[in-house]
Parts: structure tokens; C-alpha cells; sequence
């Protein structure tokens, strides 16, 4: 049983505009096809093997995401990813910062983002959304495996939430999640459309930057 | 199989909180709608349901992603699409000719009067001829019956490009068609 909502296909009646020959191509080729009887079986055993994988993306999404489109309401500042030596005296100046952010409670500390300590050269991107009515802004991106919930942004001053992330040099795919349900790609940065129809932006760090 | 009465939306939910088990209502609601056009656009029955599970199964790892979880259908519209298309450009990577399942057309001149059957093989053949882009868009306005408006949102295509697709699509077939007895 499906519901109104879900409803996608033909409309009742025959469409406009369709000549006889098309009709009959049309009418021969719509005869119905069916799986064999194992494909639900099939199907759910990839899908549970797929299912006992470390979590990616599988994520809880409350509630009913508007269509990704509202995002170009909301432009955001993106600062360009720079070279992690020249980030790191910036960051001791964030770090400082980040402990000091004021929200509507008042002065609350925050934990300065970790740095990665390995042998390949860590850059830190300082991504910026801008929402004067969001409660809660995320970021999930191909460098966190998607988590929905694990990289909330902080809100620096009325509408500009901001989260200093580090990340290895590469093309890295990502989107900010607004309370928990709204997907928005970074008007200021390259955007695509992924293969699930939803729109995600790319930043690339450590070679020349043509992500914006 | 018992009906489920839940949502898309509901169901999705589950899922994406832990209820893989409640995924196979998905699998046996939309299976069926999805398969023809599969079929259609890989050629062969047994390719179609290996096409369409690998988007059932791409569909339930990004499940989380899917930002309008009532709609479902759509969603997984888009996904079985694009899953077609990777199919086909892989085989044709593989410098294989679209070949239609022969024993399937086997059985079915067995079941069916010889005119009927021929026809239908002809239509099979000249639509296996077709770019990929013009007969993905033939099907889904032509077979599937969907507006411009619903196959510019699975396909990313603008109305104008589906229009001139299906309109080229449909005088290729004319050409290849013409002739055969129907």
C-alpha cells in the first residue's frame, strides 16, 4: 500500500500529443515484467549483509527535509582552504576564540577542534553557514563518513554558525544539516548533485583550489 | 506477505533507526513498478534484477540521505536510473553488443502468435539501438507515462533536452520500425 504522497507515475487517461505509431511501440513495450520469486530474498540479504558494515551513512534524519533548493536563501561565507602552516598560527587565534564563543546563554567554552597528528599534512577549514533562524546546524561531508550528528556547528554571533575542521589534502564532499532535518549545500562553494538527488558541495585542499 | 500500512515515510524511519527488516516493504512495493523499465533499458530480465538490486541496495545504504523520505518512490526513481545507466556504459566498456536474453524470446514465441511476437522483438531491438540518453527518456515518457516535470526530477535533465530526447527517439524508432509487420 502507498500513500498519496508517495504517488509518482502515470496519470489517469492517455497522455496528449502521442501519434498512433508511438502508441502501438509504446503499448507493446508496457506490457508488465515481473522478478523471479528469490529477487526480495536476494535483495534483503545484500541488503543485511550491508547492514553488519561499520555505519556510514545510515543515519537517523528526522522529520521532512525541505527541498535542498531553499538553501540559495541562506548565503554563507566560506573561507578558502589554505596551507596548514599558514593555518596554524590563524588557528591558535581560533582556538582562542572558540573558547570564548558567546550564544544566547552567554560566554560558553568550546573545546578547540583536534588536530590530526600524522605524518601527512593536515589542513584546518574553517566552514561558515549563515541562518538567523536555525537551532542546530551540522556538517557531514565524505570525511566523516556522512555522520549526520557528529560535527555540530557553534553559533559565533546572531545567524553565523561556524566549525574549524581538519582535513588531509584531497577533494572532500560535504553539506550542512539544519535541526537535525534540512540539507544545504554552501552557496559559496562548487556544488553537485549526487547520486541520491541531493545536493552536496566540494571543497579541495592541498592542490590549487577550484572548488569556488 | 503481510500488508504494511505504514508510510514511505514511516517505514524509512524505521529502518534508518535500526528495523532493516521493515526495508523488504519497500523492496516488494516498488519492485515490481521498477523492473520493467529495467528491463527495457538493459534488455535482458536476469540483468534488470541485478540492476535492480544494486539500486535497492545503494538505496538502503543512503537511506539516511534522502531528504524527503514520503516521497520515497521518486528517490528511488532516480537511483534506478542512474543504476541503468552505469550498467550500460560498464557493459559497453566491456565492448559487449546489447544482446537480448534469447531464451526469453524463445519462450515467448512458444506462447505467443508469431506476429505478436515478432513485433514486440523488433521494438526490443530498435529500442536497444538507441542512445542511451534517448531511450531512457522514450520509456519514462512513452512506457512509464511520467510528465516532464517528474522525469526532470529523476533525471537531472531539463524539460527542454527530455523533449528533444524523446522527439528524437521516436523518429529513430520510426526509421527502424518502418516496414515491420505489425
Amino acid at each position: 500500500m502507498t500513500n498519496d504522497k508517495s504517488h509518482f507515475g502515470p496519470p489517469a487517461g492517455k497522455a496528449d500529443d502521442r501519434t498512433e505509431f508511438i502508441e502501438r511501440v509504446s503499448a507493446a513495450l508496457r506490457a508488465p515484467e515481473h522478478v523471479s520469486e528469490r529477487f526480495d530474498d536476494r535483495v534483503m540479504g545484500a541488503v543485511r549483509a550491508a547492514s553488519l558494515e561499520p555505519r556510514t551513512e545510515l543515519k537517523a534524519v528526522t522529520g521532512h527535509g525541505d527541498r535542498v533548493a531553499q538553501w540559495w536563501r541562506r548565503p554563507t561565507i566560506q573561507l578558502s582552504p589554505v596551507h596548514a602552516l599558514a593555518l596554524a598560527a590563524g588557528m591558535a587565534a581560533v582556538a582562542f576564540l572558540g573558547g570564548n564563543i558567546l550564544d544566547g546563554a552567554g560566554v560558553r567554552a568550546v573545546p578547540a577542534p583536534a588536530i590530526a597528528q600524522t605524518s601527512d599534512t593536515v589542513h584546518v577549514v574553517r566552514f561558515v553557514f549563515m541562518d538567523a533562524d536555525a537551532r542546530r546546524v551540522t556538517i557531514a561531508g565524505s570525511f566523516n563518513s556522512w555522520e549526520t550528528e557528529a560535527l555540530p556547528l557553534v553559533r559565533a554571533a546572531t545567524g553565523v554558525w561556524t566549525v574549524a575542521v581538519p582535513l588531509p589534502a584531497g577533494r572532500h564532499e560535504y553539506a550542512f544539516i539544519v535541526d537535525g532535518e534540512r540539507w544545504a549545500a554552501d552557496p559559496s562553494a562548487f556544488s553537485i548533485t549526487d547520486e541520491f538527488g541531493t545536493a552536496t558541495s566540494i571543497v579541495t585542499i592541498g592542490e590549487q583550489d577550484t572548488s569556488s | 506477505m503481510i500488508v504494511d500500512a505504514r508510510s514511505d515515510g514511516q517505514i524509512v524511519a524505521a529502518v534508518v533507526a535500526g528495523d532493516v527488516d521493515s526495508y523488504t516493504q519497500l523492496v516488494h512495493r516498488y519492485r515490481d513498478r521498477y523492473i520493467r523499465f529495467a528491463v527495457r533499458m538493459v534488455g535482458s530480465p536476469d540483468e534488470a534484477e541485478d540492476v535492480l538490486q544494486s539500486a535497492f541496495v545503494r538505496a538502503y545504504r543512503g537511506l539516511a540521505r534522502c531528504a524527503e523520505p514520503e516521497r520515497f518512490a521518486a528517490w528511488l526513481y532516480t537511483i534506478v536510473v542512474n543504476e541503468c545507466r552505469t550498467y550500460i556504459s560498464r557493459r559497453a566498456r566491456r565492448e559487449q553488443r546489447i544482446v537480448y536474453d534469447d531464451s526469453r524470446l524463445e519462450f515467448a514465441a512458444a506462447e505467443q502468435p508469431a506476429d505478436a511476437d515478432m513485433w514486440r522483438e523488433e521494438i526490443e531491438r530498435a529500442l536497444g539501438q538507441l542512445p542511451v540518453d534517448q531511450r531512457e527518456a522514450f520509456l519514462l515518457k512513452h512506457v512509464e507515462e511520467l510528465s516532464y516535470e517528474e522525469m526532470e526530477e529523476i533525471t537531472g535533465a531539463s524539460t527542454s533536452a527530455l523533449k528533444m530526447r524523446v522527439k528524437r527517439a521516436c523518429e529513430r524508432l520510426r526509421e527502424l520500425l518502418e516496414g515491420v509487420p505489425q
